[in-house]
């Protein structure tokens, strides 16, 4: 064993190969300069400046010729394998098989990592020269990650060289090596997604970086966001894969029959291993595919085409392996027992439902924090408006046990519903038996909500779910509203004051958004940011849902950071915002008035008549804007809200101004009470409807019987339409 | 001196050689002769190291040959079909073989390249099959090796060519003390160079020593009777081969000569003439005596 790990390098015949190929060397440079340094000239002359963007694109481009050239070179080296003559003269030299492994190992090394070293070098001193703020560190990093992967992609194809007889052979199964972790993660994503309700991947690209040394040179080198697990030492990992299998490659070297050299294999196991394998991946692959393509879940007619796809594929590799079909009835059997293993573990999975995968929900105890990603048809936790995840990330991850407690429920409450409809997926659109919620959001699930849940448990191990569920079986999580996490995605900008540079708009608006004051230069921003937050933590999530306080006033803030990223929110006060207001009041700012509008304000009126119209949700100033009542169900399905069947009310503009102690923004209501729709003035978070919408409260209720009384009650059609994209 | 010693080999389980034992004496030119598929190739590979025996031992000077490069530097084997590097030419081979065996001897690489006309620095893959031939002799000789192995390696190469490489083979013998083996179909060229011949058959060494002391061997008889007689009148001398045309007879016997005449005498024939037999005829009478080609 000892002697395994000792070799020498013979210097001489490493330069001999250096020279050799030199050719190949300045081939590759200079490709690999026309497609970065190049380039990024090339494109100054059109643009007249210089683009980031471009010298990215070309060190992904030479990095591509890298794995290329990965790919090339020990065929180069180590063709002398292929050839019984080679052989003769090769294994004759008087130099140890090792040693002339190693050595042309190092030599291919050399010729794949000289041209990429030295037009990387230029091409980034050329791109330091020209574009302001280079890190340094990180172009260092990705040339670290780039030469550290290049060891452990070059191995899996000089294995499937060692194995095999001809470059025909090393080259299909060097790429077939390379391809299997691919298809065996798309194997696992596509089983899961087809069958396991739930089905998500906590983290979608680890698998792979740690299978796929050709994912992971490209991961590691252009994904500078992840920390996560730490690049270096998954580098660290590849490097030992890449030592670790260059002996076991000197094994198959050393052992493998030079007599056979010129046949297909070499190893009498590695075909019927590979192409198994490979085989066993693919049927499982399709048969999840075909299984989501056709829609009917296991259905055996449906696995019927994959089967015989796969059959077809596997003799080729068997006709290939064989140079004709005289061992067809062999490969016939072996397939068939592959696919009879293929077949029951896939149905087995299926059946059982992937062995309690379905079902299983952690213990609060055991769970230590929970990624949570929730797409709500309304914004309420997670708005998606001007998101960047460098300059404003989305903050995800909950850690206080009220929170993590809160998620835990809402995620047995999906099940109950799923459970209650024999967890059968669901597509987001068709009407559901039945709701496990019987509370004010029940009347919701004809709107779909996405949810993912990654629990990180105490003992490091990670569980992640992702359904597609109507919204009212996600409703207990607007508990969460009162969570740090939510006022960081509400208001990115009061949450981390600090990172913002300036403030291009920051107003104050009346309630109904018609008249304005500049806060800028009156009102310092850090304070304002700090008391409202304060203002906003010190509330608790009925008080934030279901505020029972009129809207004094809406900030429009614009800020922007130093990325130039900048992002708008609505921030709306009241009465409960008291250091906010304090604030306002001590920086002698004055709230703006309803100013006089030509537009005509209308109620909406839910249907008295209609036991079911058992409330109004609104959520009126970030996010989208929407409200909803259960009797409207059959015409949101046609997509014309409304018509027909809403009442509503016109109202005198010198009236409007009675109705503001009632209006609410930000809220939900169980009860109906009537909706408030106005033309909007302006617009703010990129809203892409004309109209603001607030909800009554109850206090209203008298003035809108009076009204109701007094003025004529009209319906809506489609010339008027309440809800309108543009 | 190249040692065997119980040395076998299967390719697929089928068994090529079968614990052969075998000896070479240093500074001798051996013949290596046998039927198409005997283990000639694979025997020489397995003394350059190129492949490893499954059983028994290899030894050259008593020192095991298989990766062993110290041993592999004073051995130098030349293949049925001669390898150069891709789009190389001679002076290229020339610096490729240099950093293996420092033997290499560029004076004797000049005087064999006056010898060969072989232009060195022409790609080799433009040559005839006859130049590639001279190409991988200038380079193994000029390698200088204490063992040269030559798989049939007079194949291709023109009458005069031939006889100037026998011609240095036998000089360099004299001079350096060089063991030579030669595997090749072509017995009268061996013949010519070889001082000791083997033959290999059914997966073993069935002959083996001096040129002389084989052809001493083996007798053709021409036997005439002024009677009829049977083929099998001579059948108490274990014939190799009869030949019957009319009342006259060709025998092919091993033995001694002057006991052979003997026993024919006895037989009271009306001639009796020793005829000439060549190394070519023993091999073929040899091998028609163990089956080999009798049916055709």
């Amino acid at each position: 064993m000892a002697k395994l790990f000792s070799f020498n390098i013979n210097g001489a015949y490493l330069r001999f190969l250096l020279k050799r190929n030199s050719r190949f060397m300045i081939l590759t440079g200079i490709a690999m300069t026309v497609l970065f340094p190049i380039l990024a000239f090339t494109n100054y002359l059109i643009d007249g400046s210089y683009n980031q963007f471009v010298f990215t694109t070309g060190r992904v481009f030479i990095l591509l010729l890298l794995v290329l050239s990965i790919f090339i070179v020990p065929f180069l080296l180590f063709s002398y394998l292929n050839s019984k003559k080679n052989l003769d003269v090769y294994h004759a030299l008087p130099i140890k098989r090792r040693d002339l492994y190693f050595t042309t190992l190092l030599a291919a090394f050399a010729i794949i990592l000289i041209p990429y070293t030295i037009v990387y070098l230029i091409g980034n001193i050329y791109y330091y020269s020209v574009i302001a703020n280079v890190d340094m560190i990180l172009l260092i990093k990705q040339y670290y990650f780039s030469v550290a992967l290049t060891l452990s992609i070059v191995t899996p194809i000089l294995f499937a060289m060692m194995n095999t007889g001809t470059g025909v052979d090393g080259l299909l199964y060097g790429l077939l090596l390379h391809i299997i972790p691919s298809i065996l993660y798309g194997a696992y994503v596509t089983f899961g997604s087809a069958v396991l309700l739930g089905f998500t991947v906590a983290d979608p690209s680890l698998f792979l970086l740690y299978a796929s040394p050709i994912w992971a040179i490209f991961e590691l080198t252009f994904n500078t966001t992840r920390i996560f697990p730490n690049p270096i030492l998954i580098s660290l990992y590849w490097i030992a894969f890449g030592l670790i299998t260059s002996w076991v490659v000197l094994y198959y070297y050393q052992i493998r029959r030079s007599e056979k050299a010129e046949e297909p294999f070499t190893n009498k196991w590695f075909f019927p291993v590979i192409s198994s394998f490979f085989t066993f991946i693919v049927q499982f692959f399709l048969y999840s595919a075909f299984i989501t393509l056709s829609g009917r879940g296991l259905d055996f007619r449906t696995l019927i085409f994959p089967f015989f796809l796969t059959f077809v594929m596997y003799l080729i590799l068997d006709v290939i392996a064989n140079r004709g079909f005289k061992h067809l009835i062999r490969g016939i059997i072996n397939f068939a027992i592959i696919g009879s293993l293929s077949l029951g573990t896939f149905t087995l999975g299926t059946l059982f439902d992937g062995f309690g995968y379905i079902t299983r929900v952690p213990n609060a105890s055991n769970v230590e924090k929970v990624e949570l990603e929730y797409y709500d048809p309304y914004g309420f936790l997670y708005t998606s408006y001007y998101y960047d995840q460098n300059t404003f990330p989305l903050q995800k991850m909950y850690t206080e046990a009220e929170d993590i407690a809160t998620i835990i429920d809402t995620h047995k409450t999906i099940l109950e519903g799923f459970k209650e409809n024999n967890y059968k997926k669901w597509d987001g659109y068709s009407p559901l038996a039945s709701s496990p919620r019987t509370t004010l959001a029940s009347s919701l699930n004809y709107q779909s909500s996405n949810i993912r849940i990654v629990y990180y448990l105490n003992n490091g191990a990670k569980i992640a779910r992702s359904y597609t569920v109507p919204f009212g079986w996600t409703a207990g999580l607007l508990d969460l509203v009162d969570s740090e996490n939510v006022f960081k995605n509400r208001y990115p900008m009061l949450a981390n004051p600090d990172a913002i540079v300036r403030n291009t708009i920051f107003e104050i608006f009346d309630p109904l958004l018609t008249n304005s004051v500049s806060l800028s230069g009156k009102v310092n921003f850090k304070l304002f940011a700090a008391a409202y937050k304060s203002d906003y933590m010190s509330l608790n999530e009925q008080q934030h849902n279901q505020p029972n306080t009129p809207v004094l006033g809406v900030v429009n803030l614009t800020s922007c950071a130093s990325t130039d990223i900048c992002i708008t929110r609505a921030i709306p006060l009241d009465a409960r915002y008291t250091q906010t207001m304090s604030l306002l009041a001590s920086s002698g700012v004055t709230l703006p008035t309803l100013a006089t509008f030509n537009y005509q304000p209308i109620v909406l009126l839910p249907d008295a008549t209609n036991e079911k119209t058992s409330f109004f949700l609104i959520q009126s100033l970030f996010g989208q804007t929407d409200f909803y009542s259960q009797t409207n169900y059959n015409d949101v399905k046609e997509e014309v809200p409304f018509v027909g069947v809403v009442k509503y009310i016109e109202i005198p503009s010198d009236k409007i101004v009675e109705l503001l102690p009632y209006i609410r923004i930000n809220a939900i209501s169980n009860k109906a009470i009537g909706v408030l729709r106005l033309e909007s003035k302006i617009i703010i978070n990129d809203r892409n409807t004309q109209y603001l919408f607030y909800l009554l409260d109850e206090g209203a209720l008298p003035l809108l019987q009076q009204w109701q009384a007094e003025l004529e009650v009209k319906t809506m059609n489609y010339d008027n339409v309440v809800y309108k994209y543009e | 001196m190249i040692q065997l010693t119980s040395v076998s080999k299967s390719f697929d389980n089928k068994l090529v050689l079968d614990h052969i034992d075998w000896t070479v004496k240093k500074g001798s030119v051996f013949g290596l002769v046998g039927p198409n598929g005997a283990g000639k190739s694979t025997l020489l590979r397995i003394i350059s190291g190129v492949i490893k025996a499954d059983n028994g031992q290899v030894t050259v000077d008593g020192e095991f040959v298989y990766d062993e490069p110290q041993v592999k530097k004073r051995i130098l084997f030349l293949a049925d079909e001669p390898f150069f590097l891709h789009q190389s030419t001679l002076k290229e081979m020339k610096e490729f073989y240099k950093i293996f065996y420092p033997s290499f001897d560029e004076t004797m690489y000049t005087k064999l390249l006056n010898n060969f006309p072989i232009p060195e620095n022409e790609k080799i893959n433009t040559f005839s099959k006859g130049m590639k031939r001279q190409t991988g002799l200038i380079l193994a000789l000029a390698v200088n090796p204490d063992v040269l192995l030559l798989d049939e390696s007079f194949d291709g190469l023109d009458p005069v060519m031939r006889l100037t490489l026998k011609r240095f083979i036998s000089r360099e013998i004299l001079n350096r003390d060089m063991t030579v083996v030669i595997s090749s179909h072509n017995l009268r060229e061996l013949e010519d160079i070889c001082d000791q011949i083997a033959l290999i058959d059914n997966r073993k060494v069935v002959m083996s020593g001096e040129v002389d002391t084989i052809k001493g061997d083996f007798h053709k008889v021409q036997v005439g009777f002024a009677h009829d007689v049977k083929e099998d009148i001579f059948a108490f001398l274990n014939p190799l081969h009869v030949d019957k045309m009319g009342n006259v007879f060709v025998v092919v016997a091993k033995g001694d000569i002057e006991g052979i005449l003997e026993s024919i005498k006895k037989l009271e024939p009306a001639l009796v003439t020793e005829l000439p037999l060549n190394l070519e005829e023993i091999f073929v009478y040899e091998m028609e005596g163990r089956g080999y080609g009798k049916t055709i």
